[in-house]
């Protein structure tokens, strides 16, 4: 037993001694992500400091970056399954060797999903109230708490996985099938939960009128599965071209189909969720009309959301063309595809909600700078984390780091 | 790694990887230390005995003892008053229900600022929980309401509805919380534990009628203008970054009198009783009068009618 | 391991050293602050009722006995008579005749239907004469102002008389000056 510790923790180390070698792209790339992070840190210090005043929400728009964000990377996060399905349950290998990184990018996310939440917590100091058994917490009542239980559990499935794999790849042992099938099928439908939850928490508000609509989730779902995949093309080919590491094309055109089917029924499931506002045009249309066209002479979103719609539309056309089977343009495309969905999940669902209030005032929320720092303080915190994930395990999947004998 | 021996020198060009990595963990640290620099400005952290209190359902008799004088002790601190701190049970035997006369109402915001100086909402962030909606006559549209209208009341043509909690009785607040810090009471009456709220924002979020407000600064209130009858459950000091609502006065209801903003009304618009007392105004209001709720369609069951006279 | 070229050493360090240069003087500053606020003025909290209530009948602060004590019943309409009376302002729907309310006979008091004398302290019943409802909701506390405790063990409300709200003369309540409305907070304003 203290000798299988010994040795789990020599490979450990030795994972960890290759994340201080690596060319000076590799270090000037370290650096960039570091100084991002540390000015994340400075921002939130000052937050801390002075309270959730040095941000833009009010009383009136009390959610804003911070948990568009946080709603954002959970899709990101769950769209790891997107790549376990095709593996484990139809069995097609195509994907089999990138598997892995989706999963590390999903613990990544995850630990970026809990800073936003962190970041937007008036009184983190008090975060164990919301340990099970130690604080007080309200499950099952409350979506948060769920959304607690299924991010932390599928952080822990999830690094779990890439831990047991990368480790039996390392001793050059077969992975015993007890000790990770099930927890890859159970990650399966958790992924999916992670997302239903996070959506669960906007939907289940009768308040809000924006939120409470059943097609959330499967909207949530349909452009987490755009935008994850879409990420993941392009990691992969800067892996491939940074690193041994073999990632075929026919991978790469598999992930296209993937984000090309999701990007076809995300954009539909929006159309459906428009032409129900906008064609009813009950009192409820009024966030959505803020949104789209301003309201009352307001009109703080409506550059956001048609940038969002120009970039969907973009993304969507270029997919469907066979153009994108070229690299460079699926790229585009999925470059396209995410910002378009960032914007579009996080200013254009997030925070209309809240315009007007539920007293029909209109305020309106303009992230300040300190904001904008703490996001990207934990974009670049967890940019990070996943090409150190990517530095300690590659060498690894690659037969470059193995025992000594 | 390799395991071979370090390389002594990089050449004309470079330096040695050690010397590299040692360069760059002194200055990150710097940098991360200078960083963490703001945390100077922090001056409200939490004692031990704070961060480690229990909600307050789960307080024995003694700790909550300990836990209002030391309270008490911060308030003499802060404010230089002595505070008559206590922790009011409900009533048995009562719900509270609130009902507001809105052809009466004149809008002239009294109720407002009265609660304000009652429940010590903090002056600057200014942090109100009663908003008085001026409504075009004829229209129940909250959106075509004017919140910020100044000057002589009532307008003709307008009407004046104030909003504030309705303590519903199937609160969503209370539902989305994911720590039980805010909770209905036997006597209706939905409060939050300040000390155990983590400011998530969530109930905010869930309220239909805009009826909670968040400590975005720490609370600003003039030592002389601190209202030192206070209860655990309602107008203590708040800390900040904790989410804080009406609670119909309970420091006051709960002894038997009307809350502030009935107190204040120089209309006589705002009637407050036990709703399981059938001669009580509300219920009376509720027997005799039109009446209805805001967002009836919501769902939420509050206990505060709206009413008008024939 | 291999060598680092002198540049990105350079560049690496330099930039963390910058940077904690930035964050030591505080480059970025943290945004927005609190904007100045006027203080909380009593006024606008203050409990007072709309009018006072005089104990005794009074005009223009003198007891009405004083001029009318041991006259002969009034005839005609006073506002045409009398060089007091003349400036009262009456805007009282249709109620227009001053005889309506106050005795004829004894100005001190008020007049029932069948002439009866109702006193000052029992106005209620006076103004019930015309607005049956609005006592009925007075008495059962859906209308008028009520103070003090809810709880009937604790002592029960004050109430508060007709007149102490409404001016008997001009019962529609005169337009006040609206306390201060809320603050539009310094984050929800557009930065440029």
């Amino acid at each position: 037993m203290m000798r299988e510790l010994k040795d789990y923790l020599v490979f450990v180390a030795r994972c960890a001694a290759r994340t201080l070698d690596g060319d000076w792209r590799y270090l000037l790339w370290m650096t960039a992500l570091t100084a991002a992070a540390l000015l994340g840190l400075n921002a939130y210090c000052k937050q801390l400091a002075a309270g959730l005043m040095v941000t833009g929400m009010s009383d009136q728009v009390s959610w804003g970056l911070y948990i568009a964000n946080f709603t954002f990377l959970v899709g990101m996060a769950a769209a790891a399954v997107m790549l376990v399905i095709p593996v484990y349950v139809y069995k097609d290998e195509t994907l089999h060797d990138v598997v892995i990184l989706g999963e590390l990018l999903a613990v990544a996310v995850i630990v970026m999903c809990l800073l936003f939440v962190t970041a937007d917590l008036g009184r983190p100091d008090r975060f164990w109230h919301m340990i099970p058994f130690v604080g007080k917490f309200n499950w099952p009542i409350s979506m948060l708490s769920w959304d607690v239980i299924v991010l932390n559990g599928y952080l822990a499935l999830n690094a779990h996985i890439c831990g047991y794999l990368v480790y039996m790849v390392y001793l050059g042992r077969k992975p015993s099938k007890l000790w990770y099938l099930p927890f890859v099928f159970l990650a399966m439908f958790w992924a999916i939960s992670i997302h239903t939850v996070t959506a669960f928490l906007y939907v289940g508000l009768g308040g809000r009128p924006f939120w409470n609509s059943a097609i959330v989730a499967p909207r949530f779902l349909a452009s987490a599965f755009t935008a994850g995949p879409g990420f993941l093309i392009l990691t992969l080919q800067v892996i491939r071209r940074v690193t041994d590491y073999k990632v075929t094309d026919k991978a790469l055109m598999m992930l296209r189909n993937i984000v090309q089917v999701s990007m076809v029924i995300n954009v539909f499931l929006l159309f459906c969720e428009l032409f129900k506002e906008f064609y009813t045009d009950s009192a409820h249309v009024a966030s959505a009309k803020y949104l789209f066209f301003g309201l009352h002479g307001h009109h703080g979103l409506v550059g956001w959301i048609w940038t969002a719609m120009a970039l969907d539309a973009a993304a969507l056309v270029l997919l469907m063309l066979p153009l994108s089977r070229s690299l460079k343009y699926l790229d585009l495309a999925c470059l396209l595809a995410i910002a378009g969905i960032w914007i579009e999940k996080g200013m254009g669902l997030v925070v209309p909600a809240f315009i007007p209030t539920q007293l029909g005032e209109i305020v309106e929320y303009f992230p300040t700078l300190n904001e904008w720092l703490i996001c990207a303080g934990i974009w670049a915190f967890g940019m990070l984390l996943y090409t150190l994930f990517l530095k300690m395990t590659i060498p690894v999947l690659t037969g470059d780091l193995r025992p000594r004998q | 790694m390799n395991d071979g021996p370090e390389q002594p020198d990089g050449g004309a060009g470079g330096m040695t990887r050690a010397a590299f990595l040692a360069a760059v963990a002194a200055s990150a640290t710097a940098a991360t230390a200078a960083a963490l620099s703001p945390l100077k400005d922090v001056l409200d952290l939490p004692s031990l005995e704070e961060f480690l209190q229990q909600h307050y359902k789960e307080l024995s008799p003694e700790e909550k003892k300990a836990v209002l004088e030391r309270i008490a002790k911060q308030v003499k601190k802060d404010y230089g008053v002595r505070a008559n701190l206590s922790d009011p049970p409900p009533i048995p035997g009562v719900e509270f229900g609130y009902a507001l006369n809105i052809g009466r109402c004149i809008g002239c915001r009294k109720c407002v600022h009265a609660c304000v100086k009652e429940n010590n909402q903090s002056r600057n962030p200014e942090l109100q929980y009663i908003r008085v909606l001026k409504m075009r006559k004829g229209s129940i549209d909250v959106e075509s309401s004017e919140h910020h209208y100044e000057g002589e009341v009532p307008e003709a043509g307008f009407y004046y509805m104030p909003v504030q909690c309705h303590q519903c009785r199937k609160a969503p607040c209370v539902k989305v919380c994911p720590v039980k810090a805010t909770w209905q009471e036997p006597d209706g009456i939905i409060v939050v534990d300040y000390d155990w709220c983590i400011g998530c924002r969530y109930c905010m979020a869930a309220c239909p009628y805009y009826a909670r407000r968040f400590n975005f600064a720490k609370p600003e209130i003039p030592a002389g203008e601190l209202n030192a009858d206070m209860a655990y459950l309602s107008n203590r000091p708040r800390p900040k970054g904790v989410v804080e609502k009406c609670t119909f006065c309970l420091q006051r209801t709960r002894e038997g009198k009307y809350p502030a903003c009935v107190e204040v009304c120089p209309t006589g618009s705002r009637k407050f009783g036990n709703l399981l007392d059938p001669d009580s105004e509300v219920s009376q209001v509720i027997k005799n009068k039109r009446v209805y709720v805001l967002k009836e369609e919501v769902g939420t069951l509050p206990r505060f009618y709206y009413y008008f006279d024939l | 391991m291999t060598p680092v070229p002198r540049w990105v050493g350079g560049a690496c360090v330099g930039t963390f050293l910058v940077l904690a240069g930035v964050f030591a003087v505080d480059l970025i500053g943290k945004g927005p602050g609190l904007d100045e606020l006027p203080p909380l003025k009593p006024e606008h909290y203050d409990p007072a009722t709309v009018r006072k209530v005089p104990s005794a009948m009074m005009f223009d602060g003198a007891p009405c006995s004083s001029c009318h004590e041991g006259l002969e019943p009034n005839t005609g309409n006073p506002k045409e008579r009398g060089v007091f009376h003349e400036a009262k302002k009456l805007q009282h729907g249709r109620n227009q005749h001053c005889f309506n309310c106050h005795h004829r006979a004894d100005p001190t008091h008020f007049a029932d239907f069948d002439g009866a004398p109702i006193k000052l302290a029992d106005v209620q019943l006076l103004c019930a004469k015309c607005h049956g409802t609005t006592f009925r909701d007075w008495k059962n506390g859906s209308h008028g102002r009520r103070t003090g405790h809810w709880d009937l063990a604790k002592g029960g409300p004050r109430t508060t008389v007709c007149i102490a709200c409404h001016d008997p003369h001009w019962p529609v309540f005169k337009a006040i000056e609206a306390a201060p409305g809320p603050h539009v907070n310094p984050r929800a304003r557009e930065r440029s």
